[in-house]
């Protein structure tokens, strides 16, 4: 019996944020996270237009695979590859990954991701802000120096000490898993 | 720009190694690739999805929901039952189609309040209880006002030739067709500066055209 296919929306609204997520990582290298909503949509589009014919066990993984896959046919675009910052080895070696091995990666990726987030709320306040700031949004050094009244350097020191904090946070979310 | 990001990071980490004394003058190499992974999954979760009100993929989906295409909760419970079903086999049916619903969110849409319920998702209760999705929303249209910007194109013929085409291409009620057209416009107006009305209607033929184009039709 074939498998029953969902409401693309339905699925869209459970897995959009994996979708943007792994776009934007794609896209990051060559500084151009800033089209990953426009990869995200042709994704979208192209699976209305052409549905999947066979039956997909899994769409989250079809879903963040597919935005992936969007995200390096754009960074190996002419317009990028003439016009924009030269690409990896890794990307032209990107057709070859096994795919099962994709999949497995952007889920986990994606789990992960949302570990972090939450790992975030054992940070205090300060920490929270300096390395959301700092890393996340990727302000100047200088600029999260001076908002929060304190040296550059100490930026550092607790941009280091977040991230430190975090990798302990997840490491213990890991074991009790 | 390529790997700024990378090279800043790594400078932060430098420098704060150098302030912590002789004892630990230098991270090591794996506490570096560590440290550098979650600052990658840190950035990553800065750039999730877009607010839905934003997004224009959940617009064209129909996820973005729309007060002139609202459930009308006396209208849902006709449906239900005219359909043989009972709350929780409704709800049943639209998680098989891959939303979250459960039998009190289907009993609470019925007595309390359905506005949060998107057209997609109105879509789906039209067609697990055979209705016409125009006899569950019969207040359409008759609700807030839309801004001067946004009838300036719906009331434009091109815009209603667009809506024909969206319902062909998609296979949706004329209702839905309408609320995804527009709350795509909508976002595209909160991304950025408002264009005007030609640009919105070329930028909704460009979309429309390229589906077409994939649908082979």
């Amino acid at each position: 019996m074939p498998r029953p296919v969902p409401d693309l929306a339905a699925l869209y609204s459970k897995h959009r944020d994996a979708m943007h997520r792994v776009a934007a990582a794609v896209l990051r290298e060559a500084g151009l996270a800033d089209q990953a909503n426009d990869v995200v949509q042709d994704t979208i589009e192209s699976i209305m237009s052409s549905p999947p014919r066979e039956g997909v066990r899994n769409w989250e993984a079809f879903l963040v695979t597919a935005a992936r896959r969007k995200a390096l046919d754009r960074l190996r675009s002419g317009v990028v590859r003439h016009a924009g910052p030269e690409l990896t080895e890794e990307h032209d070696r990107a057709n070859d990954l096994d795919v099962a091995d994709e999949v497995a990666e952007a889920i986990d990726r994606s789990r992960c991701a949302s570990l972090v987030r939450n790992a975030l709320a054992a940070l205090n306040e300060r920490h929270r802000k300096v390395v959301w700031q700092r890393v996340a949004c990727e302000r100047p050094r200088n600029e999260v120096a001076a908002e929060l009244d304190v040296t550059p350097a100490r930026v550092s020191q607790m941009v280091t000490s977040a991230l430190e904090q975090l990798r302990e946070a997840m490491a213990r979310k890991e074991v009790r898993r | 720009m390529k790997k700024d990001y990378r090279n800043e990071l790594l400078a932060d980490l430098s420098a704060a190694c150098a302030e912590r004394g002789s004892d630990r003058a230098e991270l090591t190499e794996e506490e570096v690739v560590s440290l550098v992974e979650i600052a990658d999954l840190l950035w990553e979760t800065a750039h999730g999805a877009p607010p839905l009100d934003s997004d224009p993929v959940a617009a064209m989906l129909g996820l973005v929901a729309n007060p002139g295409c609202a459930l009308d909760p006396k209208a849902l419970t006709r449906a239900r039952k005219n359909a043989g079903l009972t709350v929780s086999q409704l709800a049943d049916r639209l998680t098989t189609r891959g939303w979250e619903v459960q039998a009190g969110d289907v009993f609470r849409w019925e007595n309390q309040s359905s506005m949060e319920i998107v057209p997609a998702l109105i879509t789906a209760i039209a067609e697990e209880t055979d209705t016409a999705m125009e006899r569950l929303t019969p207040t359409s249209g008759a609700t807030t006002a839309e801004p001067e910007w946004l009838t300036a194109v719906t009331e434009t013929p091109a815009f209603q030739k667009l809506v024909e085409r969206w319902v062909k291409l998609q296979g949706v009620p004329r209702a839905l067709a309408v609320s995804a057209l527009e709350s795509r416009m909508n976002a595209t107006v909160h991304r950025g500066s408002r264009p005007d009305t030609k640009q919105l209607l070329q930028s909704l033929n460009t979309l429309v055209t390229a589906l077409e184009r994939e649908a082979g039709q």
